[in-house]
């Protein structure tokens, strides 16, 4: 009595796989692969930028020069915990020359005005880790009457770097 | 069990039968740099990138001839993607051999399968086009892969 029944249930085990055959797929793939590279971009706009002192009130120092519409600084990077330093190549200089970043954009904030010296870099504007933004920078030149006259050049580096 | 030995060999047979094949080549590679901003420093990088319109070749074989319809699923699954990407998948020719229809307007390809394109008969060299969006600067320097997965569906 019990031959038929196995009968029967092998039967409906080949009608399955049947119907599997009626409907099988086939899958093959390929890879995209997307290299994302560090990118720490900065430029200046604006050019070379000539500031002269030459007004005063009587009875007091000479007046500071000051220009904040010449130059600009624009930077992108896609790292995390990046900022902006700068720096001059003066060593000794005769007269004092700030820097100050002002309406920055894209994220970051700016650091205090920083008087340009060779000490080394100085933090310029903070928390810039993956931005794209910018900033106008203000030059502030400053000379007191016992300097007498005279000129500096400064050649004034701005860094994308860790912060 | 004479009766079950018969049956047993039909199934096979049309197993046998319906064997039909997809056959994917190629693949993309984008590296995306300093050269890829829209503007410079100061600007996000370009959103948008396309593959050419061959990066991929797909071909079907197997089918019974001409009366044997199938359809291409795609879907992908991630090895390290970045939740701002979005990859979309496109065909760029009919290839050769059997027809083919659909699939002609970019379609997001999404983690489970959905219908990309359908036709009938062994068709060889349709070629495939993809395109990547959703790219920034608040995407880290990284390698990010998915691998892409087509199924063809014998209907």
């Amino acid at each position: 009595m019990k031959k038929p029944i196995v009968g029967v249930v092998l039967l409906g085990g080949a009608l399955v796989l049947g119907l599997i055959g009626l409907a099988m797929a086939q899958t093959d793939n390929h890879t995209v692969t997307v290299q994302v590279l560090a990118i720490n971009e900065a430029a200046i706009t604006g050019g070379d930028l000539t500031l002269t002192i030459n007004t005063a009130t009587a009875g007091q120092e000479p007046d500071d020069a000051v220009d904040n519409t010449t130059c600009d600084l624009a930077w992108t990077t896609n790292e995390a915990t990046k900022k902006i330093t700068v720096e001059t190549n003066l060593a000794a200089p005769t007269f004092t020359l700030k820097v100050l970043a002002q309406n920055v954009t894209g994220g970051g904030a700016a650091a205090p005005e920083v008087t340009l010296s060779t000490t080394g870099a100085n933090d310029f504007v903070t928390g810039v880790g993956q931005t794209a933004g910018g900033c106008d920078l203000q030059y502030t030149a400053s000379a007191t009457a016992a300097q007498g006259t005279g000129s500096d050049v400064h050649t004034v580096t701005y860094t994308l770097t860790a912060g | 069990m004479i009766p079950f030995i018969i049956f047993g060999s039909i199934a096979a047979g049309e197993k046998t039968q319906a064997q039909i094949n997809i056959t994917v080549t190629g693949s993309w590679s984008e590296t995306i740099d300093a050269s890829d901003l829209e503007a410079g420093a100061g600007s996000d990088l370009i959103d948008t990138y396309e593959s050419i319109a061959g990066a991929v070749s797909i071909s079907i074989s197997g089918t019974t001839g001409p009366s044997d319809n199938w359809r291409v699923d795609v879907k992908k699954v991630d090895t390290n993607w970045d939740s701002s990407f979005h990859l979309y998948v496109r065909r760029t020719s009919d290839g050769t051999g059997g027809s083919v229809s659909g699939g002609t307007a970019y379609q997001e390809i999404t983690d489970v399968d959905q219908s990309f394109f359908d036709g009938s008969d062994d068709v060889g060299g349709i070629n495939i086009q993809l395109k990547l969006s959703g790219v920034s600067v608040q995407i880290s320097p990284d390698s990010y892969i998915t691998t892409v997965y087509y199924t063809v569906v014998d209907l």
